[in-house]
Parts: C-alpha cells; structure tokens; sequence
C-alpha cells in the first residue's frame, strides 16, 4: 500500500492540534534552554566572544576535570564492551539450560543508579573497609590496598562500568539478533566460518547497533554527577557544572562547560550518523526472523555459566554492599558487620528529610509519568499511523532526550528560567516535573511505539468500518490493545525519574523539595547513621526499579533493547 | 439490496495514479468481483468504496446517496480485511456484536442477531473463544459474521481467502456464495485469483494499471476477452501476432503461419491493416498427425481452413507434460511461435517431443485483438 507520502487530507485539525501541542513543549523546554545556554556561553555585554572557552581552557582545574571526564567516558565504554559482547554472542547466539535466568541476571545491575552502589562500596573498599580487613587477616597483604586510585577514578569506572553494561549489552544482543540469518547463512555457504564470518558479516552487519550503546555509554559515564560526587572525585566535568550552577549569574564558566558538554555530544552522534546513518541493517520489520541460535555443547554451557556468573556476581557486589550497609547496626573495623538492624528502614519513614523527599519524589514522578503517557502515546501514535511533513523530525526530537545529558537540560532550565514564574529558587517543582518528563519520555514514546506498531491498522479500520468514530476506535480497540506497552513505558518512566539524580541535585535547591536521591546525596554528608539510611533508601529505589524492569521486560521481551538505544 | 454506481474515480498516492478514471455501475444483490494482478488498484478501489481514502476525483453512491465525503464510519459498508482484523482482546461473540453496539441495538436483537450471524457461517459453537484460538479458516468465517451482522448496505471482501490453504479456500468459495445467495446482499469481492472470480461471481471488472479493462459476466469474459491483457490474464492463452486482412466477420488476420479466421466479434475497434494478435486458448486447439490427411493440404494462400471453419498451423512437439487427467504440450510453430495447448483425455500421447504436428483450430474459437502496445 502506497502509504509513504502524506497529502494535506492527512492533516486533520486533531493532528495539528497534537502538533501544535509538542512543538512548544519541545521548544519551551527541550529547545529554549540550551539555546539559552549556547547564547550565554558565547555572547557577553552583547558581543560574541569565545573568551569564557579561553579561561576555562587556561584553568588548570578545568583541564584536569575535561581530561578526567574524558578518560572515564573512555575507560568506561572500553570496560562495558569487553563485558557485554561475549555476553551478548552467549545469549544471542547459543541455547542452553537456564537462558532465560542468566538473561534475567544480566540485567539487574541496571537496578541501581552507580552513586547508590559507590555508597556501599565505599564501605568495602575502605582503607579500612570489608576488603582489605579480609586480606590484612588472612595475611595476604600486610599494609591495606588503596582500591579507589587515582582520586577515585577507578571506582568511579568499576561503578559506571558495572551500572552500564547492561545497555551495552541489549544493544549488541538486539543488533546481534536483528542480523538476519540467511546473511550468515548465505556467507557461510559461499565458504565463511567461524572467525571470519564474524569479522566480515556478522561484525560490520550489527556495528551501528554497537555504537549506538557506546554512545549512550560515553556519555553516560561522561557526565554523571552522583558516582563522582560520592567518591568525590570532584575534577570532572559534570561535579564543575554542579558546583557552578549554583552561582549562573555571577560564573559563566559553567556555561562555557555546558556547551562543551553539547559539543562533544552533537559531535558523537554526528560522527555516528556520519559513518552509519545510511546503513540501517535493522530488519525487525521482516517479521520473525528465523532463530540463529545453536545448542550449546555441555563444555559451552560451563563456560557461558561461569562467564555470566561472575559478571553478575561482581556486577552485584555493589548492591550486596548497599544491602549489607543498610542492615548494619555497628561496622567498624571488621569484614562484616558486627551487628546488625532494620532500624533505618523504620528511620527512613520517620525522619521529616527521607519522609519528606520519599513524598516529592512520588508526587514528582507521577506527574512527569503523566506528562509522559500523554505526549509518548500521542508521539507514538503520530509516528506509526499518520503521514505529516517533518516526521522523521519529529522522531528525532523525541529521541533526543536520550542523548541529552540530564546536567545540560538542569543546567539550561536554571539559567533559562531564572527570573520567570518557573524560577527554581521559588519553586523547583514544575521545572523538576517537566524535566523528568522530558528526559524519560524517550522510553514511553519508545515502548507505545512498539505496542502501535505491533498492531495492525486493520484491526482499528475495522472498527471504522463497524461504524466507530475516530474517538471510539482509539478508546475501544487500539488503547486496549497497546495498553501493555503504555503500562510497561510508564512504570519505567516512573522509575527512573525516581531514581533521577543529575537534574534532581541541581535543580531541587531548598530541602523542602529535596527528592529521594538528592536527599540520599545529603544524608551522606552526615557522619554517624547517614550512610546506613542513604543505603535504606537506596534498597528501597532499588526494589522499586527491579520491579518495574521485570514487568516492562515481560512486556516487551526482546523489545526491551530497543528502549536503550539512540 | 442497495446499489453503487462509481463515477470517474481517480486516486493518486504522490505520482502514482492507483485507481484511474475508474466508473463501474454494480447491481443491487450482485456479486461483483475487482480482479486483477497486485498493483492494480483493486485494493484501493476497494478502500475507496468502504471510505477509508478520498478519490481525488470522481464520486461514488449507494443507489442515490452520495458518500463520496462520508467517513468510513458512517458508511454501513462491512468489510472482510486479508487479515482478519479481529480484535484479539474480545471474544468471537464480542467481535461480531462490536458493530450491533454501536448501533444501539439492544441487548436481546444484539443476542439473537450474533446467534443468527454465527449460525450462518458455521461458527454458533465458537461464540465464547478467543480469536487466537481460532484457525485462520475459522477466523475468516468470523470475520464474515461480523461483516455481515450490520446488515450493511454492501459487504466488502478484501482478498479474503488469500491467507487459507488450497482445500480451505475452495470450501470457502462455496461458503461465501451460499451466503450470498442466502442474504441477497450486495457484494464486492477483490481478488487476484482468476478461478475464484470466475466459479463465484455475478459480474467481474477486470483491472489493470488502475483502470478497468473490461467488465462482464465470468464467460463472457473468458470467450470473449475485450484486449490481450484480460485474455492473458484471465486463463491461459496463446497469441499468434498477424495484420487484419478482412474487417467483416469471418474476420481474417495474416500470420506468418497462414491466415488465421474468427468468427468472434472483436470488443476493441479494428481497421483493416492494423497489427493484431490472435487469441486461441490451449484447450480449443486439436492436434492431428500432419500427414493423415497430407492430401487436403492445398497450394498456399488458398483458403481451405475457412471454407471448412477451421484454422490450421503447423509446428514442432517442443516438450509434454503428463498431469493425469490432463496433458500439457508445447509446440513451437514454423515460425518460432511458441503454443501451449492441452488434451483433456491424455489416454495415450498424441505426439511425442520432435515430432511435428499439424493443429486445428476452430474459426469460434479464435479473438482477434488489438496488439498490446
């Protein structure tokens, strides 16, 4: 069916409306406040000038924090790769017992945002924490080891790598399974095997599905704010944004930082349509691609199993430590705790700071939730049912947000709209809301798309047909039938923006509007039960996630990939 | 019984005309059939009519309402998707009650017209499943009760067997006209299978390049095919390429083969001297030993052929193709001609490879056309 072109009988006043609707929304509050970042960075007292990339240059700090970034953003995506791509050929690729558990356990280190993790391994991994207590009794070592050299920066990394590799992962194994077969096959038949069939087939065929992890990954690592904070491994980039957005008006330095920040980013993805745009070998749309994957022989099984298992199991290490930390009554100078409690669970609900920040943050999130479905299901709906000009634009905008650090949009929407009614130092909270919203709106539009798509435009022309109107049809047939992926976006939407840290440190400034994780963020700073209650509600952000994972994955199953990917 | 009338339609998607100047006047109670090769614009004709697309141009009525602006849901026009189209969270009763819904119809009418739709295509002990329960055969007889519930003005049926087995498909055949002739509705069936419009339909419009090519009762059509794209599609054929020597029935067309005669009245509008092709299908084509009757064979140009009724051409056995109760061969003729034709009582071979042959035809069976350009 000739569906591709649109005339003007597709532009009905309901789409234009829509339209309409997310064109000032994307403007206000995804477009406006980076151009506003971008007009501060390069014109002062009216003149275009390039002076603040000059001091920010010069500053021996910034340059060590630029460097530092950089060096994480690296060393993480080297470390997420190397774990996730014999992950992913074992998952892809080979069947055996317990698949579908493994597959389940790779994710779970996704549970956790990294600055919750650094809490408990920041215990562990003490001077004088779990670790090297075990070593100095057993006599293995005999002075402690500083795990965390270099500032931090390698727990920064350990943190980082261990929190992404799952994304790394569902994007190598969707581009890995989205290579159609009979590729392999008809190479195979022209006499390609083994190694060879992989680094000249199967390799090139998923190496845009790869970058666009590695991208996500990059940026990622580097521009969090929690890990570093915690490790306080304060030069780099993001923690120099931070400590500078609470003074935009009088520093423009972070200006200056910020756009570098868009810079390096535009310039990735730049790079990465450059060399990949035009090669899309995505062939999902083919329907049921034949399954590619092998029984694995018993000595195979043993090594996939051993191989997941101890990726998890140390991926895991970081949770098990916030656990523990969280149920330690006293945890001095021994490998494990020496007694312990549930006492800070009960803490966390009566203390005014986590009570108060546990209610924001519900409040917080479901609002943004809301925002989401509403513009995600209209999005997704736009994209897969109705032909209008600047579509493919459209797709991208929506997309953006994934790429889009979340200390950018923080530090744009502070500066953007100071002064106005939407002033963070009145109040944060419509600003917090919309952020959240924006920065998660990629997985709803992403997972209503799916359930859109999935569904054939018979089943609502039918509807038609039987003499439903354009109204009834969506409310009868297609909301019922997407209602799956609309419920598995929006509980994720959800989640993370409760487990939102970036924006939520730099834009929540008074405490009464402190969310969960900028209040996990203060109560570090309190010296005797502030780490213990930190990883009480850590656990708590971590249940809720897990949960959430588990049923968006039921959902979508081998969609779930395409919800981390650009 | 309501009837349509199309009007000059024409639909465009971006530079592609799909339907082209379209008019067809369909009869209350017919079962009318759009047939044609895929690309076609049958298909869009047929979302035309249900209302999902706006012609560009023309206008279509249900007997003298205009609806060419009307949206699809206020059309009362019941539609057989390829696939179906059953909403896979209600049950087969939901499915089929959706429309009477809408309708207002109340509780008890809504009960008893389900029960009565589902009886009528076999489908009453099905009532509470879901569709994925169903067979893709079972699915199509839901799919019809639902259609067919509404009562609508016009039951729309988009290449609805398409997606069933061979032996499904001919069982179905025989459904749907059952139920056509039980409900008297009008129907419009949209099909690429010439056998199905053939043994099921009233009338068929042939169509080729969003234009209809010839419209006409299944026989008429086959014997008597308006131009060589609705002979060759419809069936299987042979052309022998000439130039019309005589414009007065018997026509004659001159082949490299000889003279060829038709007694068929030509539907295109032929002038003497125009390039023509002759239609002859492979089961109206007899095949005789050449020198059985070598004696009535007379000096070239002299026109026995005619006088008897018959035409005559002359070829070489390229290959056969034993079927059982059927025998396919090919023969190529003197001047390189490639003929199919078939014997439909193969007790023993006729003629076997390299041998030549001498094959008749008789002048009835034989359409002169208009060269495809």
């Amino acid at each position: 069916m000739p569906r591709s072109r649109f005339d003007l009988s597709d532009l009905t006043p309901g789409v234009i409306a829509i339209l309409g609707v997310l064109v000032v929304f994307f403007g206000l509050f995804l477009f406006y406040p980076i151009l506003h970042v971008l007009l501060n960075a390069f014109y002062t007292d009216q003149q275009f000038s390039v002076e603040f990339f000059g001091l920010m240059l010069q500053s021996p700090v910034q340059q060590r924090a630029l460097i530092n970034s950089f060096e994480l953003g690296i060393v993480t995506t080297a470390l997420t790769t190397i774990i996730a791509l014999p992950m992913a050929v074992a998952l892809v690729r080979y069947d055996f017992i317990g698949k579908g558990l493994l597959g389940g356990l790779a994710l779970v280190p996704m549970i956790m945002p990294p600055f919750v993790g650094a809490i408990g391994m920041k215990q562990m991994f003490a001077r004088f924490g779990s670790i090297n207590l075990f070593l100095l009794e057993t006599g293995l070592i005999d002075a402690p080891i500083d795990w965390f050299g270099g500032g931090g920066f390698w727990g920064v990394v350990i943190l980082e790598a261990l929190h992404l590799y799952p994304i790394m992962y569902l994007n190598i194994a969707a581009a890995l399974a989205n290579v159609d077969p009979s590729l392999e096959e008809s190479a195979r038949n022209v006499g390609a095997g083994g190694f060879r069939l992989f680094r000249t087939v199967t390799f090139p065929l998923m190496l845009p599905g790869y970058f666009a992890g590695a991208i996500i990954v990059f940026i990622w690592a580097f521009t969090d704010l929690g890990t570093p904070l915690i490790f306080e491994f304060r030069e780099v980039v993001a923690v120099q944004i931070f400590n500078m957005s609470t003074d935009v008006h009088a520093n423009p330095l972070g200006y200056a930082l910020v756009v570098f920040v868009v810079l390096v980013t535009l310039a990735l993805f730049y790079l990465s349509k450059k060399f990949f745009g035009g090669r899309h070998y995505e062939m999902v749309a083919r329907g049921h691609v034949a399954s590619a994957s092998k029984r694995a022989t018993s000595f195979e099984t043993v090594l996939i199993w051993g191989m997941l298992l101890s990726i998890t199991g140390i991926a895991l290490i970081p949770h098990l430590s916030v656990v523990l930390t969280s149920v330690t009554e006293r945890w001095f100078m021994t490998v494990l705790p020496s007694d312990y409690t549930v006492a800070y669970y009960g803490q966390i609900f009566a203390h005014d700071l986590t009570l108060l920040s546990i209610r924001n943050s519900l409040w917080l999130s479901v609002m943004s939730t809301v925002i989401d479905i509403v513009l995600g299901v209209a999005i997704a709906y736009l994209l897969t049912r109705r032909r209008f000009p600047f579509r493919d634009a459209l797709d991208a905008v929506a997309m953006l947000p994934l790429a889009l650090p979340g200390l950018v949009l923080a530090f744009g929407y502070i500066s953007g709209f100071s002064g106005t009614i939407l002033d963070v130092r009145v109040s944060p909270v419509p600003l917090l809301i919309i952020a959240y919203a924006v920065r998660r709106l990629p997985y709803m539009v992403r997972a209503a798309y799916a359930g859109f798509q999935q569904m054939s435009v018979t089943l609502e022309e039918a509807s038609m047909n039987m003499g439903a109107g354009p109204l009834r049809t969506l409310w009868k047939i297609t909301m019922p039938l997407v209602l799956a992926n609309v419920a598995a976006g929006a509980i994720l939407s959800f989640s993370f923006a409760m487990l939102e840290v970036s924006d939520s440190l730099i834009l929540a400034i008074k405490e009464q509007y402190y969310p969960i994780t900028k209040a996990i963020y203060s109560l570090m700073g309190r010296i005797i039960d502030g780490p213990y209650m930190a990883s009480a509600m850590g656990m708590l952000g971590m249940i809720l996630l897990a949960c959430s994972l588990l049923f968006t994955g039921k959902v979508l199953g081998r969609r779930m990939g395409q919800l981390f990917k650009v | 019984m309501v009837s349509l009338t199309l009007k000059g339609i024409t639909r465009k998607f971006g530079d592609v005309t799909a339907v082209d100047d379209v008019s067809v006047e369909i009869a209350g109670g017919e079962l009318f059939f759009l047939l044609g090769p895929s690309g076609c614009g049958k298909t869009t004709l047929l979302r035309l009519i249900a209302g999902f697309y706006a012609p560009d141009a023309g206008s279509i009525l249900f007997d003298d309402k205009d609806v060419t602006r009307t949206p699809p849901h206020r059309r009362n026009t019941g539609m057989v998707f390829q696939n179906y189209a059953l909403w896979p969270h209600m049950s087969v009763r939901e499915n089929v009650a959706y429309g009477l819904v809408l309708r207002k119809v109340s509780t008890s009418e809504q009960n008893d017209r389900v029960s009565e739709a589902l009886g009528m295509v076999r489908m009453d002990r099905y009532g509470e499943r879901s569709p994925n329960q169903l067979s893709g055969g079972q699915q199509q007889r839901v799919a019809l009760a639902r259609a067919l519930v509404i009562r609508p003005d016009v039951v729309l049926l988009d290449e609805p067997l398409s997606n069933l087995d061979a032996r499904l498909r001919l069982e179905m055949r025989d459904e749907i006209r059952r139920i056509h002739d039980e409900t008297g509705t009008t129907m419009i069936y949209v099909t690429h299978d010439q056998k199905e419009a053939l043994s099921m339909a009233d009338r068929v419009a042939v169509m080729d390049m969003g234009a209809v090519a010839q419209t006409g009762a299944p026989r008429s059509i086959y014997d008597r095919p308006a131009n060589a794209f609705v002979a060759d599609f419809i069936g299987e054929t042979n052309f022998v390429a000439g130039r019309l020597t005589r414009s007065e029935l018997p026509l004659a067309v001159e082949t490299a083969v000889g003279v060829l005669h038709s007694t068929v009245e030509p539907v295109e509008e032929l002038s003497l001297g125009d390039e023509v092709v002759c239609s002859v299908r492979p089961e109206a084509i007899r095949v005789s030993d050449p020198d059985a009757d070598a004696v009535e064979d007379t000096a070239p140009g002299e026109d026995t052929a005619a006088r008897e009724g018959e035409n005559v051409m002359n070829g070489v056995v390229r290959q056969t193709v034993y079927l059982g109760d059927h025998e396919q061969y090919s023969v190529r003729l003197d001047d390189g001609t490639p003929m199919k034709l078939v014997d439909h009582r193969p007790g023993r071979q006729l003629a076997g490879p390299g041998a030549p042959v001498r094959l008749t035809c008789d002048a009835s069976q034989v359409v002169v056309l208009g060269k495809p350009g």
